[in-house]
């Protein structure tokens, strides 16, 4: 006889949404997935991956059972137990170890691909209970925008984002939220129907672009020009005054200064915009108008110019007075991940001479290292080689390491150049807390189904790991092994978290999500804003135009998310991917395909000095002449052409920087 | 007929996200009956069977597989289909599919049956609950929701005169777009 039950679930990947949702459960399996309507921010709604759920955990692609890879990057998998995967660890380990009294040549890499707070931070924590380690540090998806921020504000608090529903005016610059945040949408559509008016600021006319009131199109790296060229015009006209810049904020008369001297002609210019964009946008930040609620996006930081534009464009809301407006404010990035209390990592102190490596240099700076160089790299959460830039490097340093471990639910191109490869369950078959890095919901994943195969949770499998190295060697590990799934839910919701979400207990969340209602005590509030930069303000640290060696190569490429996938993960995904972006495209302006002899429907090649990829040719006459887009997909992704090799300084700040790649492109011979 | 039921399309407000597709395969597998059309730049349409006034598959059908509810929904009857596919030929928006059962060996024509075999009478079908931006809608046509002016027609869509769709759409509104300055040499 079948039964069916519904379980809470919650989307795990790296999205706004962080949705909850109600997971049919026939015969042990999940079969439905619907939304949760006790979510506040996705109210009972699922996006077009969301509701193929079922498929993704029945994938037969999953791995299901520890396997190991003989000979190396033979492609050859073999079946192993746990105990042989983790005997083979522990082996490396103890030898690294002995050879040089620490931990450090053992190295993890993770970010990511599951976002629970007890799947996330379970690796994290077995490493650091191994004492010094490596690891990786940074964020490389909005980090550079955040450290920007928070110098200009001195902290970060956001609203939460159902207040858009309130707004008279909303200004997206340089997101995509009808791709990439679809259950914002029904907030702005909100403001919309009581007369607030949407402008979206993007180089490339998307999706949300389409659905605006007004679109502006600016050049690649046009935001922190075109937020400045507004503030001047708003100068010019008398609606916001020097003397309180000067006056009311730190650096504010270097602001003034820099900015004066900043010409008309540079502004327009680098831009891109029409002038009468930057006049349309000077009567909606006027500060006698309605309040503006600001959205800014991550794809405007992903370049040398992301923390200029950033700090910008939050200047024009702050000297505009539309930041701190009743009903203005400025979006970004609502911290909470890193505010909660991440007990399984957390709870194990962080030992002295840890070495911590940024994402976007990773395989080249952990290739460098010595007493001791890296011997061993635990991947988890994280797919590089599809991902990172460096790739060549990646590969090259994978090769030369003792032992590479990836722990995943697929086969990745990651996994498939590790020693050993370790079954991870997917959120039905675990327990786990989650929160989101935009809305203030808190939500429990309750395990639905066991897992499948030999699958094991990332917790499961530090666990067990620990216990084996311990049975080897007493005390080797400091891993609170002695900890199931429903302890650690405890610990997490500690009284701070009570207090903030209004909880007794983990246990209030089955009945559904809650809702932060108070910060946490030590969040860091608004300080006097800080327009000083370097030399001056932060105007006078504009970037300089790029001195990569593909600099003079004739197209700039951008590569935001696709809709139907989060990076590299869904790809395949049965019911969804050949929805949308079946083919890779690349999408070209008609006079720019005609001047390389492309048509579209051609198979082109798009190339620098890091690599090629492939792609069908696609054209779209509202593309900026110069600029082409292209989905980062898995097959062929966009990483290919990414390489760091070549910048004289780094950047500010630490996202990658995809959105500097400059490529030339062609028809590939005999595609016709 | 007491009511023709239908369904809404608020076409400014979607943003193409293939939800309505995805929670249609996830109730009924695949193929599913819901489709989006890209349609030109400005914006997209989320389509499935219009349950016509003036049915094309209904008569086209030598078997008489097709009937028309009382609320204006039209079912097949699958044990008349024989899988001739003549409905699918017929119907002017393709939003017929002919699924073949591996288990029987036979080809059934279906279709968009506002989810009244999986659901509640006068629960939302599946498309419509996962609609997350409020474009997708249902109800009886004769009386649409809010105070919106509904249009039979579409620009650059299909012509409803034929079979009349029990579709009604909202047009898009005008809107501003002010492209970039000089489009020659902006990278």
């Amino acid at each position: 006889m079948s039964t069916t039950h519904t379980v809470r679930n919650v989307c795990p990947r790296n999205c706004f949404s962080t949705c909850s949702l109600l997971t049919e459960v026939k015969d042990g399996r999940p079969v439905r997935v619907k939304g949760d309507p006790r979510h506040g921010f996705n109210r009972g709604k699922l996006c077009a991956k969301g509701y193929a759920y079922p498929a993704y955990d029945a994938d037969e692609n999953r791995l299901l059972y520890p396997l190991r890879q003989y000979p190396r990057h033979s492609g050859r998998f073999h079946r192993i137990t746990w105990e042989e995967a983790f005997a083979d660890i522990a082996a490396q380990l103890f030898a690294s170890f002995d050879r040089w009294g620490t931990n450090k040549a053992a190295a993890y890499h993770a970010f990511s691909g599951n976002l629970g707070i007890l799947q996330n931070n379970a690796l994290k924590g077995l490493f650091r209970g191994l004492g010094a380690h490596t690891a990786v540090t940074g964020n490389p998806c909005l980090g550079t925008g955040r450290e920007a921020l928070r110098k200009q504000q001195g902290g970060e608090v956001t609203e939460p984002p159902e207040r858009m529903a309130e707004a008279r005016a909303v200004v997206i610059w340089g997101a995509n939220p009808a791709v990439t945040n679809i259950h914002q949408m029904k907030f702005i559509h909100a403001a919309r129907d009581r007369g607030g008016e949407l402008a979206v600021i993007d180089p490339v006319f998307t999706e949300s672009a389409k659905a605006a009131d007004v679109y502006v199109q600016l050049a690649p790296d046009g935001d922190g020009w075109a937020a400045a060229a507004v503030i001047k015009l708003l100068i010019e006209q008398g609606a916001v005054d020097e003397a309180a810049i000067e006056a009311g904020i730190d650096g504010g008369d270097e602001f003034v200064r820099d900015l004066r001297a900043l010409s008309w002609q540079t502004l327009m210019h680098r831009s891109g915009a029409e002038a009468g964009a930057i006049a349309h946008l000077a009567k909606l930040y006027h500060p006698a108008e309605q309040p503006v609620m600001t959205w800014i996006g991550y794809g405007l930081q992903r370049s040398r110019a992301g923390a200029f534009a950033v700090r910008a464009i939050d200047a024009l809301a702050v000297v505009t007075g539309h930041r701190h407006m009743p009903g203005g404010t400025v979006y970004y990035f609502h911290p909470e991940q890193l505010n909660v209390p991440n007990q399984p990592a957390s709870l194990h102190p962080l030992a002295d001479g840890v070495r911590e490596i940024d994402f976007r240099t990773f395989a080249k700076e952990a290739a460098a290292l010595a007493d001791p160089p890296v011997e061993m790299l635990w991947l988890f959460s994280r797919n590089p080689l599809a991902q990172d830039g460096d790739r060549t490097v990646w590969k090259e340093w994978l090769r030369s390491l003792n032992l590479v471990v990836t722990s995943d639910l697929m086969m990745t191109e990651t996994a498939a150049c590790s020693d050993i490869i370790l079954p991870a369950t997917t959120m039905f078959e675990h327990h786990d807390l989650h929160v989101s890095y935009w809305n203030h919901w808190l939500s429990l994943n309750e395990t639905a189904a066991s897992p499948r195969g030999e699958a094991r949770s990332e917790l499961a499998t530090a666990a067990s790991f620990s216990r084996y190295l311990n049975a080897a060697r007493p005390g080797f590990s400091r891993f609170r092994d002695d900890l199931s799934e429903t302890d650690w839910l405890e610990l997490e919701i500690d009284a701070e978290m009570q207090r903030c979400y209004g909880i007794r207990s983990w246990q209030d969340l089955r009945r559904g999500p809650v809702q932060r209602q108070e910060p946490h005590a030590g969040e860091r509030l608004f300080r006097r804003p800080d327009f000083s930069g370097k030399n001056g303000s932060f105007l006078a640290e504009r970037p300089s135009r790029t001195t990569n060696q593909d600099r003079s190569r004739n197209f700039r490429l951008l590569s935001p998310q696709s809709l139907l996938r989060i990076h590299s993960q869904f790809a395949g995904l049965k019911g969804v991917s050949d929805l949308a972006e079946a083919r890779a495209y690349v999408y070209i302006h008609p006079a720019d395909a005609a001047d390389h002899g492309v048509n579209a429907g051609d198979t082109v090649l798009l190339y620098n000095s890091s690599g090629e990829i492939e792609r069908t040719a696609a054209l779209n006459a509202a593309l900026i002449r110069g600029v082409l887009v292209t989905s980062q997909r898995t097959e062929d992704a966009v990483n290919q052409l990414a390489n760091t090799a070549d910048e004289e300084a780094a950047p500010a700040g630490t996202s990658s920087d995809f959105f500097e790649i400059r490529c030339d492109l062609c028809a590939k011979e005999g595609s016709r | 007929m007491i009511e023709q039921k239908g369904f809404f399309f608020r076409t400014d407000r979607c943003a193409a996200c293939y939800a309505c597709v995805s929670a249609c395969r996830s109730e009924h597998g695949l193929p599913g009956y819901r489709r989006v059309e890209t349609s030109g730049y400005e914006h997209s349409v989320s389509l499935s069977c219009g349950h016509c006034e003036a049915p094309e598959c209904m008569r086209v059908c030598p078997r008489n597989a097709f009937s028309k509810r009382r609320d204006g929904i039209i079912v097949i009857d699958e044990d008349r289909c024989d899988g001739c596919g003549d409905c699918r030929q017929a119907c002017p928006y393709a939003a017929v599919q002919l699924v073949f059962n591996p288990q029987t060996q036979e080809h059934k024509a279906m279709k968009c049956e506002f989810c009244l075999r999986t659901r509640p009478q006068e629960s939302a079908p599946a498309c419509v609950e996962a609609c997350c931006t409020g474009a997708l809608d249902w109800g009886p046509v004769g009386t649409p929701p809010g105070l919106d002016r509904w249009e039979m027609r579409l620009d650059g869509m299909f012509t409803p005169d034929f079979t009349k769709p029990a579709l009604r759409f909202q047009v898009p509104k005008a809107k501003e777009r002010y492209w970039a300055a000089d489009n020659s040499r902006l990278i």
